[in-house]
């Protein structure tokens, strides 16, 4: 047939005929090629149609729908709501938690004899001390405790404190305890009858002349009964007689419970710093190293928990969800899409994952500082949709916890939208201005996210021309129902009544010193005449005392957010700071030997606030300047402020620092969704929440966090050479205090970074003696003519 | 009659010939269309409307939302940034472009001249421009910085402490007009090396015979045949000189000496502000600018021309006199 129709064509091109013919048409004209034209025709439609069908007529799933477990593609930016019919993905529950142990602290989780899930737990006795220990069986409706699991198992000698159990390849229990009188490490082997046996007990104590014996943050038992104990940089397999074998690098982990790896009955598997590791366990060699790469946006290195899927596949669980590969493999899958579920939770921490029975997952959750914790189960549901049908895109400069956790919750109570936080750098790294031109092109083109993080961003020029939607409505119902920070809203409040920013987050400085010193930082002038036994403030670079100078003295020195200054201002300012620095033994640059002596570095610190409450408390200096951006910034100010009754702690002018500045894209066609998103960033759910990136403006999260306990065992230290001062979490007393201070701040500040570079670089000339502060001063004044001019 | 046939044949011939002429020109034409529409394709999406896009802009606010006249226009003719940015490109310009000229004409005269290792001498002074930017001006900073070692030559030379920054103040600019003559010199050389070589060596045979010298071939002969190469050498580095603001930027940062404040800096700030409507305005002047210099070259090319008519004329007609 094909060799016929060949023939003809052959024929027909010798005819010479110029004709222009479909391919289709030329076939029909040949007597043979007919049927094979409509064959064609009908192969080509039918798999046209194949391609198209999302369900079968009977209706089950077409061929082309996901297995279980098979990664769902997600249409970034995309609404999949008519488009796409993908269905089935993993649905998170939240599992009861027993009642004995709903205020207790978390010990382990594990799928222990016959794969039966126990949970461990401690009860609190006091701030730092664990009182019972409980065991609970999950018994398929709820759970069931094992009373007197503890008296059981402990060791009558020596007293100690449980730190993880966990059940051995050997199918044996094991937990590890920290002795309570000295603070030595011990491995336990639960015996089924009689006493707990020790384990390498020699191991563990200190060496000559040694304070603390190896503690290690995680052990476990192979088949053969070997014992593999992670230290910090690698982790070394033991015979129960303590003969020591080999020992397998792995990435650097902390004294935390949960260091990254597991065994198997071959290998070990852990995280090294370029990928993830397989080590031989009969010999220690390693044998495969995965591409693990933060950029390629499946994990990050965070939170990660490694477990088996008993065919030598990996699993990697984290922040972004849960990915596996294969045996040998080495491409990562994703399975569950942390950002659909507490796993993208920045409040909480995952602290193990494993799987079920049936292709399904259970994952603990631990609240930041051990407060609580929260078991959930992923399961697989074929008739969910792959993906929520809408999608909200917000976007930050840098990453932002507030928005992520904002995210996460948004997306539970609204389970129909996928939230997608999109952030151009990492929040400790510094973004580039592509990054704004980037973001800038899609508003023009009318694209752009529906919700803007504006840290960073030209907000200011967003605003003027129209990129950001008037909140005032969505504030006003916020007010009503849920009110924030009165002082906080009226600072971002237009004379005409609009509010197109606003922050979720502020910062306060504070003065930690006397009546006198607080005087002294009433205006520029008197820092820079303050005298006293002490200089004011701590030596520090002339950079950071002249970003210091224009955020504390902003109001005098900017107007109050105008950014103008004068030339007969700046040279005011550039003296004043010149007359504190000589003072206090500042420098353009500090040597290294001065660096140590000073505890100082010649970087640039944020907002030029180091943090000098120590160096009051050592005798530097007359006060102490920080930045206070969550409670746990109080604990080591609190404890100086113990040490010195004469002192205390107050805001300076007022003044605070807005973070997280939230706005929404006039331009998004989901301005109605992106309010609702906004409610929920300044709702006290996500308020209450500490990120370290500042207080809540929310005035119930502000009440929250100071009545609430569960961090009582957190203390902090600090000390630099024969100095040292600890403190613990400030009770409900001190948060309250210190609430009362940010309670009374009232003039944001934002000082343009543009407008501060300037002025540093023009000042350089000045603080190296080679011009004067006139010179030096109508020099940056020339800069900001023509930054202001580009304005105009 | 045979004649007359042949008239008639001739004739017949004649204009059958020139239709098929004339068919093969259109077809030739129409081939050509379709050669270029690709081409043309591109340049009128890519280029064409995009800039009608930016002239509508440039009547609109900032998103484009409403028609605000000539509000934008007189408010970027009044803005001092963009009269900066226009008078220092403008002197860049005129700085830089002849010493770029004569520098690599006088260059490209001595490598054309060379009887040895002329290959040498192309290969170094191209070199320049395969040096990627980055590269080339962290060597610019490490030889210009306050600790630099121009400074420490200076030092070493006069005794005396120097701690210039050269790259800021009074030095900024001539700093600005040296990368960007070290950069293009060889490429622009090589351009005349081009132009050089088409010139017929029969004319400096019998220029010589003549006995003209050096001077005289070099005035006579080499520089008038030069002229096409010199526009093409003249509007290259015209284009090539808005891409300094590369060097200016990564020598002296987003804000540097206003003496090398350029366009360029201007429109990156105008974007990050999303002052789109401004930049496109600026744009149109640019282009407007522009027009205007090639109007006023044009014309100028035009008199010259018509002088040298002018003079071939009252050549002929002194001759057709003597006669």
């Amino acid at each position: 047939m094909v060799s016929a129709g060949i023939g003809t064509m052959k024929k027909v091109n010798q005819t010479g005929r110029k004709r222009n013919m479909g391919f289709m048409k030329l076939l029909r004209k040949l007597p043979a090629g007919r049927p094979a034209a409509f064959g064609l025709a009908v192969c080509l439609a039918a798999s046209l149609m194949a391609g198209c069908k999302g369900k079968g007529d009977d209706g089950k799933e077409a061929a082309s729908a996901p297995l279980p477990g098979q990664e769902v593609p997600v249409n970034i930016g995309k609404d999949q709501g008519e488009s796409s019919e993908a269905m089935g993905r993993y649905i998170e529950t939240a599992m009861e938690l027993p009642g004995e142990a709903e205020n207790d602290r978390y010990i382990s989780f594990f799928q222990g004899r016959d794969r039966a899930l126990e949970l461990y737990t401690a009860a609190r006795e006091g701030a730092d001390k664990l009182g019972e220990v409980r065991r609970f069986l999950w018994q398929g409706d709820g759970w069931k405790q094992d009373e007197g699991w503890w008296d059981r198992v402990k060791p009558h000698e020596p007293s100690v404190e449980i730190r993880r159990v966990f059940y051995g390849l050997d199918g044996k229990y094991y937990f590890s305890a920290m002795g309570q009188e000295e603070y030595i490490y011990h491995l336990y082997q639960i015996q089924e009858e009689g006493e707990s046996a020790e384990l390498l007990a020699e191991l563990f104590l200190p060496g000559e002349g040694q304070n603390y014996g190896l503690i290690p943050p995680k052990a476990e038992v192979d088949r053969d009964g070997r014992i593999l104990i992670y230290g910090m940089n690698e982790a070394t397999l033991y015979q129960p007689d303590g003969k020591k074998l080999f020992s397998m690098e792995k990435s650097w982990s902390g004294t935390s419970e949960n260091s990254v790896g597991y065994m198997t009955g071959e290998e070990f598997v852990t995280k090294a710093d370029k990928g993830i590791v397989r080590y031989r366990l009969s010999d220690g060699q390693k044998i495969q190293e995965i591409p693990f790469e933060l950029g390629e946006g499946l994990l990050s290195e965070e939170s990660l928990v490694l477990f088996g899927d008993g065919d030598g596949g990996i699993y990697g669980a984290n922040e972004r969800g849960l990915a596996h590969v294969g045996e040998g493999g080495s491409l990562w899958e994703l399975l569950i899409d942390g950002s659909l579920n507490t796993m993208g939770m920045r409040s909480i921490y995952l602290q193990e994952f494993f799987q079920g029975e049936e292709k399904d997952y259970y994952g603990l959750f631990v609240e930041e500082g051990g407060a609580g914790f929260q078991i959930f189960h992923y399961t697989y549901d074929p008739d969910a949709m792959a993906a929520p049908p809408m999608t909200l895109t917000v976007y930050s400069l840098k990453d932002n916890s507030t928005a992520r956790q904002a995210a996460a919750l948004f997306q539970k109570s609204h389970p129909e939208v996928r939230v997608e936080v999109l952030s151009g750098v990492e929040e400790n790294k510094t973004p580039s201005e592509e990054m704004i031109r980037a973001l800038n092109t899609e508003l023009l083109s009318g694209k752009g996210a529906d919700v803007l993080v504006l840290d960073g961003l030209p907000w200011k020029s967003y605003e003027e021309k129209g990129i950001l939607a008037d909140l005032s409505e969505t504030f006003g119902e916020i007010q009503k129902e849920d009110p924030l920070m009165d002082q906080v809203l009226a600072g971002f409040t237009k004379e005409d009544g609009s509010i197109y920013q606003m922050p979720a987050r502020i910062c306060v400085p504070v003065l930690i010193g006397t009546e006198a010193e607080r005087a002294a930082f009433d205006s520029m002038e008197a820092m820079a005449a303050y005298e006293g036994e002490k200089p004011l403030m701590a030596a520090e670079t002339y950079e950071n005392l002249l970003i210091l100078m224009a955020n504390l003295q902003y109001p005098q020195l900017f107007g109050g957010g105008k950014d103008d200054i004068s030339e007969e201002l700046l040279a005011r300012y550039l003296e004043a700071v010149r007359s504190l620095g000589e003072k206090n033994g500042s420098r353009t640059v500090f040597t290294e030997e001065e660096m140590e002596q000073l505890w100082i570095s010649n970087h640039r610190v944020p907002n030029g606030i180091r943090g000098t409450a120590i160096k009051f408390d050592y005798g530097t200096a007359a006060c102490g300047v920080e930045n206070m951006a969550g409670l746990y910034d109080l604990i080591i100010p609190d404890a100086i402020l113990q040490k010195h009754p004469e002192a205390s702690m107050e805001s300076i002018n007022k003044i605070y620092f807005p973070g997280t500045l939230i706005g929404v894209n006039q331009g998004s066609d989901k301005t109605e969704l992106a309010r609702e998103f906004v409610r929920c960033v300044f709702s006290e759910e996500v308020q209450k929440e500490e990120f370290f990136d500042g207080f809540p403006v929310n005035l119930r999260a502000q009440e929250y966090n100071c009545v609430s306990s569960g961090r009582d065992n957190i203390s902090v230290g600090s000390g630099i050479g024969d100095y040292h001062i600890s403190g613990g979490y400030p009770n409900t007393e001190k948060r309250r205090e210190l609430y009362r201070i940010i309670g009374g701040v009232s003039v944001p500040v934002m000082v343009d970074d543009t407008v501060m570079n300037m002025i540093v670089n023009g000042a350089r000339d000045y603080f190296e003696g080679k011009a004067t502060a006139e010179q030096a001063a109508s020099a940056i004044c020339r800069q900001l003519a023509l930054y202001r001019a580009e304005q105009e | 009659m045979t004649g007359e046939r042949k008239g008639v044949l001739f004739g017949y011939r004649g204009s059958e010939r020139r239709s098929a002429q004339s068919r093969r020109v259109r077809r030739q034409r129409r081939l050509a269309c379709v050669f270029l529409a690709p081409s043309l394709l591109g340049v009128a999406m890519f280029y064409g409307a995009p800039f009608l896009d930016v002239a509508r802009r440039s009547f609109l606010d900032a998103m484009g939302h409403r028609f605000v006249g000539m509000e934008n226009y007189e408010g970027v003719w009044n803005n001092q940034a963009f009269r900066l940015a226009i008078s220092n490109t403008v002197r860049f310009l005129a700085a830089a472009l002849p010493l770029l000229l004569t520098g690599s004409l006088l260059l490209s005269l001595m490598v054309y001249g060379a009887k040895v290792k002329k290959g040498l001498f192309k290969t170094t002074l191209i070199l320049p421009m395969a040096v990627p930017a980055a590269a080339m001006v962290l060597v610019w900073k490490v030889l210009l910085c306050p600790d630099g070692v121009i400074n420490q030559l200076l030092f070493a030379l006069t005794g005396q402490i120097w701690d210039r920054d050269w790259v800021n103040g009074i030095t900024a600019f001539p700093v600005l007009i040296a990368t960007y003559l070290w950069k293009n010199t060889g490429y622009d050389m090589l351009l005349w090396l081009a132009g050089l070589g088409a010139i017929p060596d029969s004319l400096y045979d019998a220029a010589k015979v003549d006995g003209a010298g050096a001077f005289a071939r070099l005035l006579y002969i080499t520089l008038p045949n030069l002229k096409n190469t010199a526009v093409l050498v003249l509007v290259l580095s015209g284009i090539n000189s808005f891409r300094v603001y590369r060097e200016a930027y990564l020598l002296s940062g987003t804000y540097p000496d206003q003496s090398i404040y350029m366009i360029p800096h201007l429109f990156s700030h105008w974007f990050l502000t999303l002052d789109i409507q401004r930049m496109s305005t600026g744009a149109m002047f640019l282009v407007a600018f522009m027009a205007m210099a090639w109007g006023l070259g044009r014309q100028g090319a035009w008199i010259a021309a018509g002088r040298e008519q002018r003079k071939k004329w009252e050549g002929k007609g002194r001759k057709r006199g003597r006669i």
